[in-house]
C-alpha cells in the first residue's frame, strides 16, 4: 500500500464506490490481457475497501491501483466483455476512458454512500450516474439507494437486513446460505429486485474480492464465498455514526483506547519521517523530526553566515513556499546591490534573483550529496533532504560533484 | 497488607464496637443455634487475614455471623458497576471502609461508543464518603467522571487521605489535582492514568509542601503541560520511598538524569520524551544513573523514542520484568537487540512496529512471559505484523498467560497452533482488524481458530474473538468455554443462537459486551437466567428491539436496562424534540445501545434524556 495514500484521507465509501466500478473492468483484464498484476491489485483494492477499520487509507490506495488498472483498461477498451461469474451473460462495456472521468468525479462526491448506511441519501444522481456505465449497475445503484435511510446518519439493523435481503433477491440462486440476517422478513422491494437477478449481482459479486494481501494469490479459488461474505460485510459494515470525512468509517474499531490513539497518531507519522530521514547515528537528525509532532525542521545555512536557522518543511510544504520562506529569513543577508527585475526567472532554486550575488539553494541528502533543489518533487525531497543551504552561485559551479564542490566554497 | 498504624486504629475502635455487639450477637445465639462456638472477636481477628475481594465475598455468605463480622471488618471494597449499588447500602453493609475501588462506564466507552455524559459521576459518592468514612485512605477509579469539587472535598474533608488512584478518567483539571497534592498531607500515591484532564498548567506539581516526603508512586503520564523541573527534582529528592516515578513528556532526557541520580531506589520508571540529548556527554551519564538503579524493573514511557537512546537501558535490561514499549515506534533491529538482553521479562507491551521478526526474538529470549499485548500502529489497518509472530511468542513462551494481540489478518491454524502452546492461557484477545475476515489462507470462518483456543486452554477467562464467526464459534465457546467471565464479540455470528450457546454454555460468565452482530430479542431474552449473576450486557447495533428490552426490563426487575439513542439533536433538555420523556421510538425498531446491568439501587437519577431505563 502506498504510504502516500494513507495520508491523504480520502473519503472512503467514494473511493470504494470507485474502486469498485473500475475492478468491474479490471478484473475482466485480469482474464483477457493476462495483465494478473494490475487486475489483482484492482481486485484489492476494491477489496481493501471492506477493510473497515482501514478504510480511509485502504480505499486511498486502491482508488490509486484502480486508477492505474483503468489506464491499462483503457488501452484494451474495445474487446472487453464482462461476465458475470457464473459466465451466463455478458455486459458490454463502454468507453473506460468515460469511466475514469466519471469515477474521478464521483470521487470528490463526499455524500456518496452505496447504501452502506453511511448517511443522507447520495446528492446528485450524477454520481450515480458516472458509477455504472451499465444499466445494469446502474439499477443496483438506484435500487440500493431506494433502501437508504431518510434521516439520520444511523442505520438500523433492520435496514441493512433489507439491503441484504435485496441483494439475497437478486443472487438468491447464487448466495443461498450467506446471508445469514437475511432469514426475517424482509421489508424490501422485491420487484426491482427480480428484474437485476442475475447480471447485477455477477458484476458485484464477480468484483468483490475478499480482504486479503495483494500479493498472495491462493485466495482466487474463494472469491465466490468471499464475494458474498464482503457484500454481507459491507452492509453490516456501518453500525456505528458515519463522518465521511473521517479516517475510517467504524466508531470504535479496532478497540484501541482513544487515549492511545490520539496519543499514537502524531508521533508515529513523525517518527516514520525521521526513519526515513536518517538513520540513527545523528541524533540530532532524528530529533529535529520527532521533537514536534507534525512539523520538520531542517538547517538552513547561508554561505558567509556563521549562525544557521531552521525552516519548516511541513508548514512550508511547497517550493514556492519554502523558497519564500528562506527569502524572508536571509534577505537581509544578501551581499551586493539590488539589480533590475528582469533576471528574476522565478526558479525555486535561484534565490534573491535580482541581486548582484547569485543564491542557489541546494540540499543535502541522506546520501551525504549536495543536491541542487528542485529537480525531485517536494514529496521526495522533504523525505531525503537533510539540511539546506544557500550558496553563492559563483560556488555552485560543478553542482553535481558534491563533496567537492563543498571542499571548494 | 495490614499496615501496624491500621491496626491499631482498627483495635480502638474495634474494642469499643465489641462491647455492643457481644450483648446483640447473645440475644441472637439464642435465638439461632450458631454454629459457632468462639466469639466474634476471634472470627473477625481471623477474618483479617483474608484479603482479596473474592475470597471476602465468599467468606460473607458463609452464615448470617459470618456476614455480619466480613461486614464489620472489611476495609477494602471493590465495586465493579458504581450503579449497581448506592452509597446508602454501601455504608450499611460495610461501615468500616478504608479503600475504595470504583468502575463507571461500560468498557465500549473507551472505543467512543458510550457518549459523553452518559453517568458515571463520581461526585454523588462524596457527601456519604465524608459523613461515613472519614477516614478513608485510598480510592481507585476507573472510568468515571469525577469533578474538581470531588477532589477538593477529599484533600479539604478527608484527612488520612494516602492514596488516588484514577485510571481512564475524565472531567476533572489539574486544579482539582493540585487541591490533592497541597492539602493531603500524607499521601503517598497519586497515580493518574490514560486520564483526560483539562490540563492548565503544571503547578500542581509546585503545590507539594516542602513537608511532603511521604510520596510512594507518582505517575503524571498523561498530562500535558510541563511541569516546574526544580520542584520536581526536590520532592523527588526528600521521598526517599519513591518507588514508581512515571513523568510525562515534558520531562527530557537530561532532567530524567538528573531525577534518576536522586532517586536510585525506583522500581518503575516511566520515562519522558526519549529523545534529543544537547550535551552528549551526559550520555554516559544517563547510562550510568540507569544502570545504577538496582532495583528498576519496570520501564514505560518512551515517548518519542530515538533508536539511539534505547542503549541506555541495557545495563538494565537483564533484571526487567515488565517493560511497556507501547508508545514507542521501535523498528525491529532495534527492538531485537533490546530485547535480546531481557530474559527475565514477564510483561511486554510493544507497537507492532517491532514486526514479527521482533516478535520472533521475544519468542527466543523471553521463556518466562507472562503478558504479551501487541499494539496496532497504524489504526487503519496496514498492521506490520501477522500471526506468524504470535506463533513465534507462543513457541517460546509456555507460560503466557494473557494475550492481545492487533493484527490484520489471521489463520486458523495459527491461533490452533497458539492454543496448543500456551495451554495456560486465561485471557485471549486476538483482534483482526479488518473486521469479518476470514483465514486468508483456506478461506474458511475463524471458528476452529477459536475453537481450539477454548477447547485447550482450560482456565480461560477473557476472550476477544474476531474475524468472521459463524455460530459455530460461539458453539464450541459454550461447551467447552466453562471458566470464561468476560466475552467482547464484534462483528461475528450468524444468528440468535449463537449468543444462545453461550449465555446457557458459561456459567461463570460476568461481562458480556457486543456489537455489530446479529443477535436480536430471542437471545437476549435467552439469558434471563444469566443476567443476575453477570455485571453487565452490552449491546450495540444489533438486533434487539424496544420491545425486546421492554420485555426484559419486565421480566428482572432487579436489572437497569438502558437504552441509549444518539444524542443526535441534543437540545436535549427535557422537554426535548421527543416531548416530555416519552418514547417516540417504532417498539420493533432496533435498539441502538443496550446496556444492562444488575443494581441493588434500582434506576439511576442521573441519566441523562437520550438514555432511558426501561
Amino acid at each position: 500500500m502506498g504510504e502516500d495514500s494513507r495520508a491523504a484521507p480520502a473519503t472512503p465509501v467514494t473511493m470504494a464506490f470507485d474502486s469498485l466500478s473500475r475492478s468491474v473492468s479490471s478484473s475482466v483484464v485480469t482474464e483477457r490481457t493476462g495483465d494478473s498484476n494490475a487486475g489483482e491489485e484492482c481486485a484489492a483494492g476494491a477489496g481493501v475497501f471492506f477493510n473497515g477499520a482501514g478504510a480511509g487509507a485502504g480505499a486511498g490506495a486502491g482508488a490509486s491501483r484502480a486508477n492505474s488498472c483503468s489506464n491499462s483498461s483503457s488501452q484494451s477498451s474495445t474487446k472487453i466483455h464482462e461476465h458475470d461469474y457464473i459466465g451466463s451473460s455478458s455486459i458490454s462495456v463502454d468507453k473506460p476512458e468515460d469511466r475514469c472521468g466519471g469515477a474521478a468525479g464521483m470521487v470528490e462526491d463526499p455524500d456518496l454512500s452505496l447504501g452502506l448506511g453511511l448517511g443522507p441519501a447520495p446528492r446528485s444522481k450524477e454520481a450515480l450516474d458516472c458509477a455504472g456505465e451499465t444499466t445494469r449497475e446502474r439499477s443496483l445503484f438506484q435500487e440500493v439507494k431506494l433502501k437508504l435511510p431518510s434521516a439520520g446518519s444511523k442505520r438500523g439493523y433492520s435496514e441493512t437486513v433489507e439491503e441484504v435481503d435485496l441483494v439475497k433477491g437478486m443472487g438468491s440462486k447464487m448466495l443461498p446460505a450467506m446471508f445469514p440476517w437475511s432469514s426475517s422478513s424482509a421489508k424490501n422491494n422485491n420487484t426491482t429486485a427480480a428484474t437485476t437477478t442475475t447480471t447485477t449481482n455477477a458484476a458485484t459479486t464477480k468484483t468483490w474480492r475478499p480482504i486479503h494481501d495483494p500479493h498472495r494469490t491462493t485466495f482466487t479459488p474463494f472469491q465466490r464465498k468471499d464475494s458474498s461474505s464482503s457484500l454481507s460485510h459491507f452492509s453490516c459494515l456501518n453500525q456505528g455514526e458515519e463522518t465521511p470525512s473521517s479516517s475510517g468509517p467504524m466508531v470504535g474499531w479496532p478497540p484501541v483506547q482513544s487515549f492511545r490513539k490520539n496519543t499514537l497518531v502524531a508521533p508515529a507519522q513523525t517518527v516514520k519521517q525521521a526513519a526515513e530521514l536518517a538513520t540513527p547515528d545523528q541524533g540530532s537528525n532524528g530529533g529535529q523530526a520527532a521533537a514536534s509532532s507534525n512539523s520538520l525542521f531542517v538547517k538552513v545555512y547561508m554561505d558567509g553566515l556563521p549562525i544557521g536557522r531552521k525552516v519548516d518543511l511541513d508548514s512550508n510544504n511547497s517550493y514556492v513556499k519554502l523558497s519564500s520562506a528562506l527569502k524572508d529569513m536571509f534577505s537581509g543577508f544578501v551581499s551586493g546591490q539590488p539589480m533590475s527585475k528582469q533576471k528574476s526567472s522565478g526558479d525555486v532554486r535561484s534565490l534573491f534573483d535580482g541581486y548582484e550575488t547569485e543564491y542557489v539553494l541546494t540540499y543535502e541528502d541522506k546520501d551525504g550529496d549536495l543536491m541542487l533543489v528542485g529537480d525531485v518533487p517536494w514529496r521526495m525531497f522533504a523525505a531525503t533532504v537533510k539540511r539546506l543551504r544557500i550558496m553563492k552561485g559563483s560556488d555552485a559551479i560543478g553542482l553535481g560533484v558534491p563533496r567537492e564542490a563543498e571542499a571548494t566554497s | 497488607m495490614i499496615r501496624d498504624d491500621e491496626v491499631v486504629l482498627h483495635k480502638d475502635s474495634f474494642m469499643e464496637l465489641e462491647q455492643e455487639k457481644e450483648e446483640d450477637e447473645r440475644e441472637e445465639e439464642e435465638e439461632q443455634g450458631r454454629l459457632t462456638t468462639f466469639p466474634d472477636e476471634v472470627l473477625e481477628n481471623v477474618l483479617k487475614f483474608v484479603t482479596g475481594h473474592k475470597d471476602r465475598n465468599a467468606v460473607s455468605v458463609v452464615c448470617k455471623a459470618w456476614y455480619k463480622a466480613e461486614g464489620w471488618n472489611r476495609e477494602a471494597v471493590f465495586i465493579g458497576n458504581c450503579y449497581a449499588v448506592s452509597p446508602d447500602i454501601l455504608t450499611r453493609r460495610f461501615p468500616r471502609l478504608k479503600s475504595m475501588t470504583l468502575k463507571g462506564k461500560p468498557r465500549f466507552a473507551d472505543f467512543s461508543l458510550v457518549p459523553p455524559n452518559w453517568g458515571a459521576f463520581f461526585h454523588p459518592w462524596m457527601p456519604v464518603i465524608v459523613e461515613s468514612y472519614p477516614w478513608l485512605e485510598a480510592l481507585r477509579l476507573k472510568r468515571m467522571t469525577v469533578s474538581d469539587e470531588s477532589l477538593f472535598m477529599i484533600s479539604q474533608l478527608l484527612p488520612n487521605f494516602r492514596a488516588l488512584n484514577l485510571v481512564n478518567c475524565d472531567g476533572f483539571s489539574t486544579e482539582g489535582i493540585a487541591a490533592i497534592t497541597s492539602h493531603c498531607r500524607y499521601l503517598q500515591e497519586l497515580d493518574l492514568q490514560e486520564c483526560l484532564v483539562d490540563d492548565r498548567g503544571g503547578e500542581w506539581l509546585s503545590y507539594f509542601p516542602e513537608s511532603c516526603n511521604t510520596l510512594v508512586t507518582l505517575n503524571f503520564s498523561c498530562l500535558e503541560s510541563d511541569v516546574n523541573f526544580e520542584c520536581l527534582e526536590k520532592l523527588v529528592s526528600r521521598c526517599r520511598s519513591l518507588k514508581k516515578l512515571n513523568l510525562n513528556k515534558g520531562v527530557t532526557l537530561e532532567q530524567l538524569l538528573r531525577l534518576l541520580v536522586k532517586a536510585p531506589q525506583l522500581t518503575d520508571l516511566g520515562t519522558g520524551t526519549y529523545s534529543q540529548m544537547q550535551n552528549w556527554s551526559q550520555y554516559v551519564e544517563l547510562r550510568t544513573a540507569l544502570s545504577n538503579c538496582k532495583d528498576l524493573r519496570h520501564l514505560s514511557g518512551f515517548w518519542m523514542v530515538e533508536p539511539i537512546f534505547i542503549p541506555l537501558i541495557y545495563p538494565l535490561a537483564q533484571n526487567l520484568l515488565s517493560l511497556n514499549l507501547s508508545y514507542a515506534t521501535i523498528r525491529a533491529t532495534e527492538f531485537a537487540k533490546l530485547i535480546q538482553r531481557c530474559p527475565k521479562l514477564e510483561t511486554l507491551w510493544v507497537l507492532d512496529s517491532v514486526e514479527d521478526r521482533g516478535l520472533q526474538t521475544v519468542g527466543e529470549t523471553c521463556k518466562n512471559l507472562v503478558e504479551l499485548r501487541v499494539f496496532p500502529t497504524d489504526h487503519g489497518g496496514q498492521g506490520s505484523v501477522t500471526e506468524a509472530g504470535l506463533v513465534a511468542v507462543s513457541q517460546g513462551c509456555p507460560n503466557l498467560s494473557s494475550v492481545l494481540y492487533f493484527c490484520k489478518q489471521c489463520t486458523n491454524q495459527a491461533i490452533e497452533t497458539v492454543a496448543t502452546n500456551c495451554p495456560m492461557l486465561t485471557r485471549f484477545r486476538l483482534c483482526i482488524i479488518t473486521p469479518r475476515q476470514r483465514d486468508y489462507i483456506t478461506g474458511e470462518t475463524m471458528d476452529e481458530g477459536f475453537g481450539a483456543i477454548v477447547k485447550n486452554c482450560k482456565n480461560l477467562s477473557r476472550l476477544a474473538v474476531s474475524g468472521w464467526l459463524s455460530d459455530r464459534a460461539f458453539e464450541y465457546i459454550g461447551h467447552y468455554a466453562k471458566k470464561l467471565e468476560t466475552l467482547s464479540v464484534a462483528f461475528a455470528g450468524e444468528s440468535d443462537a449463537a449468543m444462545q450457546h453461550v449465555l446457557s454454555g458459561c456459567p461463570r460468565l460476568r461481562k458480556l459486551e457486543i456489537r455489530d452482530s446479529p443477535f436480536g430479542d430471542s437471545a437476549l431474552l435467552a439469558g434471563l437466567h444469566q443476567y443476575e449473576s453477570m455485571r453487565f450486557l452490552w449491546m450495540s447495533a444489533c438486533r434487539v428491539s424496544l420491545a425486546g428490552c421492554g420485555w426484559l426490563a419486565g421480566a428482572m426487575p432487579r436489572l437497569n436496562v438502558e437504552v441509549i439513542r444518539e444524542q443526535g439533536d441534543a437540545e436535549g433538555g427535557e422537554g426535548g424534540e421527543k416531548g416530555g420523556g416519552e418514547l417516540v421510538m417504532d417498539c420493533s425498531e432496533p435498539v441502538e445501545k443496550l446496556y444492562a446491568y444488575r443494581t441493588l439501587a434500582g434506576c439511576r437519577s442521573d441519566a441523562p434524556s437520550w438514555v432511558i431505563t426501561l
